[in-house]
């Protein structure tokens, strides 16, 4: 009896080094159906880097609109990690890993103070762990989802305490866990839910008021530290919200729900693409599909459950979570902002926790070992696609139609490091492009990875040292989308194709012929592999760079012009006005399709230009910040900074006065100054700096300092908590 | 401070049902300046409308400026690509006063299609045949005369009064409104069941179960259109019932479990509307089951 005591806890951890740890152990990248992470230790670098830039590089060579860094303590996390010379691989395993363990140990420590059995604990928490929504959540590589799972139950922990003592340190360890959740966007309306769904299980009559101002004092606490934690960069979108959150309509959250059904919700199965558990689950056995919410409900039958009813409700309250927004979700489409939500489905992570506590309060009250037997079998069977090996291996197509195919599992992907390559060496400083690009990108070998919305490519590019790709979705800034549009019709000529890099300062083009783009671009393949040079043989793998094209006279980031056309013609058709890169051409105006988004596109002709041409120096200070020294000054020019237009790029003087010149949009996607000097100055400095930037760097500290002030808060409260 | 309480729910009741018979008002003819009057019909069974078969009804309108005549049709859940021709003239007379062709890819399943055509001012009290035709009705693809009463509705044009001030007449013409509404059968039903909650709360007795238990079997038995809020009608009269009686919430849980059980058998056999409604009473079932605890904790 002593041996099976010891043997149950160990259990679980085995079972979970068996189905998820060990076949992840080989080696390469973890990468899911549309997403994965940094390989090597450069990429990890580059990722890390991220948190202490505002300026997001991710869409085009030479960046894009303001990015959300929400995710900036991995990202920290990331860059320590890097420079202690870890690869990107060993960071994701052994996040994922810890992950996993935290998904079973905190639902299990968060169980069995609700239900004082050990057994039933053990047994919820697996079932926590083998849900539906944690196969599909890793086989589409969303980790962190998979984060949020392991951390909601110490949310929930955390907020039961509260209730019960109302102590500070709870309200700040509430916020710190809300604060880091906020690398998931959605978990912004996730934990309130979660938080509102505790304080009705815990009010009664009597402590209603106390209840209430409890809840009112930790929405406040629990506010302000996500604000402070975040405000860097939130600060930065309420004063420049960009396309991420005026583009995605309500539309979104209906089109992505489309596909589910109440039914399926209830037994935690379904959303729009995420659907390999419910492919791989044997037909044969889906009525044991509704095993998990048929058990979660039956404690009463069993038991007058007056110590547990609360417990009983709390779990009632986080099962209808998902449910309840699926009826209402055409109301909530029409809440503004609710673009956030994205998709009903992923409310799942509530309802399954609460699923999984239902489960161990049925097992905690339910004596007879038979029935308990039966429950766990049942358990088992509807978690089978785990146990019977599918979750890493796909066996065949499930659906017959080529069109409904939706399913991927995580593969092990081999990326070379190609950073490390002589000949990338090379090329390091300068500015390049990954081809083929824009939209989604998958391989043009392996089968399995033949398929839409196989992002790897592309979100690997985001990760690069060496280049960039352009990352073309719905969430776009309008102007890059434009540009990604344009190259998509360019894409059918090798030489249009680099010109029109050209003219954006890209100095290389980087094939790989083993990945193929999802968007319909006519690449002109043929004329790469004519026009470029070979680069290296393919190898193994599809991510290699085969040739490479070098585009000669390509613009510089900072130039001048005192001879700008006026067009409102598509870029596109004003090409042949370009083909000669020496000569550096500025187009003002706006083809119609920009005009109807923007207000920067109304410029009037400019007169009083200069006659010659100012000579320009520059320095780059970092990147996001350049130094601009002009000579030769005869009169007005035009100043063009070849990186994305957005207000938030400003001129200064020498003495770091800003100079109010128009800020104009030039060749449909880049900053321009039409700078008016004074008269008879001849030579001027001046400094351009992306002043957001600026907001962050100094808010950054502060954010950061709070954050590392809070966790050494409650580690000292914890300390003391286990002393006395 | 109980007796407070009552009284607050009771009016919230009585806003409950204010609100949703206005919605539903609302919702079945929104113009002021139009009535309407629903017509009987025997069938109780739908009449398929198949390429070549044509359906004739009589009609004697009530009052003067007869401009629809609103059929409700069963579409089978989907859309079916036909033409219908819709025609209507006085009856005795041979030459038709109105003839239409409409594509049955507007019609919506259980819903009154209205067929319009120029005013008969005259129109009261006279006697009108119209017709309903396929074109291209197959067994595939065609439309049904739905069995849920009223089948036929004929609507008349009556705007205000000018001569009178624009305050009175619009007065006069709610009134009148009102009163026409009122005078048809299938607006009766509604008001039943919308303010059932609120009747078995006064009622506050096992006996009040029979209200919603009544409702549901007329509405089952007698073929009325369900209107918008029933499922929620019903569960708030059921609602009710429970925490005025104070049952127990395991009633709600073995509920829930029927249901499941019910959600289980139905997508065994791929039944998805089955199903659908099976997870949907799941749902509403714990929902009642939430609020039972809570109220009965607060008790």
């Amino acid at each position: 009896m002593n041996f099976i005591n010891k043997v149950i806890p160990s259990f679980p951890l085995l079972l979970i080094a068996a189905v998820f740890i060990f076949p992840l152990l080989r080696p390469g990248l973890i990468v899911g159906g549309d997403w994965t992470f940094p390989s090597s230790n450069k990429e990890l670098q580059v990722f890390g880097q991220r948190a202490f830039s505002i300026w997001g590089r991710l869409e085009i060579p030479s960046g894009t609109q303001i990015s959300h860094n929400n995710l900036y303590p991995v990202q920290i996390l990331a860059r320590l990690w890097a420079g202690i010379g870890l690869s990107g691989v060993s960071f994701q395993k052994s996040t994922l890993f810890l992950t996993i363990i935290g998904i079973y140990v905190f639902s299990y420590r968060l169980f069995v103070k609700l239900t004082k059995s050990k057994f039933a604990s053990i047994v919820g928490a697996l079932s926590y762990l083998f849900s539906p929504i944690v196969f599909n959540y890793l086989n589409m590589g969303w980790n962190y989802v998979l984060l949020f799972l392991a951390l909601a139950p110490l949310f929930v922990q955390i907020g039961l305490d509260y209730f019960e003592d109302g102590k500070s340190r709870h309200i700040i360890a509430l916020g710190l866990l809300a604060a880091i959740s906020f690398f998931q966007s959605q978990s912004i309306i996730w934990l309130p839910l979660i938080f509102i769904c505790i304080f009705v299980s815990q009010t009664t009559r009597e402590n209603l008021s106390k209840s209430i101002l409890k809840l009112m004092l930790a929405s406040v606490g629990i506010g302000l530290i996500v604000t402070i934690v975040h405000l860097p960069w939130l600060l930065l979108i309420v004063l420049h919200p960009n396309n991420i959150l005026v583009s995605t309509s309500s539309v979104d959250l209906k089109r992505f729900s489309e596909v589910l059904s109440i039914s399926d919700l209830l037994r935690l199965w379904g959303s729009l693409y995420n659907r390999e558990f419910e492919l791989a689950f044997p037909l044969s056995l889906s009525p044991f599909s509704y095993s998990p919410i048929i058990i979660c409900i039956i404690a009463p039958l069993f038991s007058h459950l007056k110590n547990k009813l609360t417990t009983y409700l709390l779990m009632l309250l986080l099962v209808i979570i998902a449910p309840t927004l699926f009826i209402n979700r055409e109301f909530i489409a029409h809440i503004p902002l609710s673009t956030i939500i994205r998709d009903i489905s992923r409310f799942l992570v509530i309802t399954s926790l609460g699923v999984s506590l239902g489960i161990a309060l049925a097992l905690s009250v339910i004596r007879n070992k038979i029935f308990r037997v039966v429950i766990c079998i049942m358990l088992i069977i509807s978690a089978s696609p785990f146990f019977l090996g599918r979750l890493y291996t796909l066996t065949g197509n499930p659906t017959p139609q080529a069109e409904e195919y939706r399913d991927f599992r995580a593969a092990l992907l081999s990326i070379p490091e190609i950073e490390n390559e002589p000949a990338t060496k090379s090329i390091a400083d300068k500015t390049n492009v990954f081809l083929p690009t824009a939209g989604f990108v998958f391989t043009r070998a392996d089968h399995r990875f033949n398929r839409e919305y196989w992002a790897v490519a592309d979100v690997q590019s985001n990760f690069s040292p060496v280049a960039s790709g352009i990352y073309f979705s719905e969430k776009s800034d309008f102007l890059v989308s434009n540009f990604a549009l344009n190259y998509l019709t360019l894409s059918s000529n090798i030489d249009n194709l680099t010109t029109f890099f050209g003219v954006f300062g890209v100095d290389n083009l980087l094939y790989r012929s083993g990945l193929e783009s999802t968007y319909k671009s006519t690449l002109d393949r043929d004329g790469i592999l004519k026009r470029c040079q070979p680069f290296l043989p393919q190898g193994n793998s599809d991510w290699s760079i085969t040739s490479l094209c070098l585009i000669k006279d390509a613009y510089p980031l900072i130039y001048s012009s005192i001879t700008p056309q006026y067009s409102n013609e598509s870029f596109t058709k004003l090409l042949p006005e370009f083909v000669n890169l020496k000569v550096r051409t500025v187009v003002l105006g706006c083809p119609e399709k920009l005009k109807e988004k923007s207000s920067i596109c109304n410029i009037e002709k400019i007169s009083d230009l200069a006659k010659t041409i100012p000579t320009l120096s520059i320095t780059k200070i970092s990147e996001t910040k350049y130094r601009v020294g002009v000579e030769n000054i005869k009169g007005k020019f035009i100043l063009v900074l070849n990186q994305t237009y957005h207000p938030g790029w400003i001129i200064q003087n020498r003495s770091g006065e800003r100079q109010d010149y128009p800020h104009v949009l030039v060749n449909h996607l880049v900053n321009g100054w039409v700078v008016d000097p004074a008269t008879n100055q001849e030579k001027e400095d001046y400094i351009i700096t992306f002043y957001p930037q600026v907001i962050y760097s100094r808010l950054l500290p502060i954010s950061l300092i709070s954050l590392l002030a809070m966790v050494v808060y409650l580690t000292h409260q914890s300390k003391q908590k286990n002393e006395g | 401070m109980k007796d407070k309480l009552s009284i607050l729910f009771a009016i919230l009741l009585f806003l409950y049902g204010v609100v949703a018979y206005g919605q539903f008002l609302h919702s079945y003819e929104p113009s002021m300046s139009i009535l309407v009057h629903e017509h009987p019909t025997t069938t109780r069974k739908p009449t398929s409308l198949l390429k070549g078969s044509i359906l004739t009804y009589e009609i004697q309108p009530p009052l003067n400026n007869l401009g629809i005549i609103a059929v409700r049709f069963q579409t089978q859940g989907k859309i079916n690509d036909d033409i219908i021709i819709f025609r209507i003239k006085e009856k005795g007379t041979s030459s038709w006063l109105y003839s239409g062709n409409y594509k049955t890819d507007q019609f919506q399943d259980h819903e009154l299609f209205p067929f319009g055509f120029p005013l008969i001012p005259q129109s009261a009290n006279k006697s009108y045949v119209f017709e309903l035709e396929s074109y291209r009705g197959t067994e595939s693809e065609h439309v049904t005369i739905d069995s849920i009463r009223p089948v036929i509705v004929s609507k008349y044009y009556h705007p205000a009064n000018g001569e009178r001030p624009i305050t009175l007449a619009n007065i006069a013409l709610g009134l009148n409104k009102i009163i026409n509404l009122l005078s048809n059968s299938s607006f009766v039903f509604p008001l039943f069941i919308f303010f059932s909650p609120l009747v078995v709360f006064i009622i506050n007795s096992s006996i009040s179960l029979a209200i919603p238990l009544a409702l549901i079997s007329a509405q089952y038995f007698l073929n009325l259109p369900t209107p918008y809020h029933w499922t929620s009608s019903i569960l708030l009269a059921w609602l009710t019932f429970l925490l005025t009686t104070k049952a127990s919430y395991r009633i709600s849980v073995v509920l829930s479990l029927l249901a499941s059980f019910y959600l289980v058998s139905q997508s065994q056999i791929n039944d998805f509307n089955g199903a659908r409604e099976a997870s949907l009473w799941l749902y509403f079932c714990l929902l009642v089951t939430i609020i039972q605890i809570k109220v009965n904790s607060f008790d």
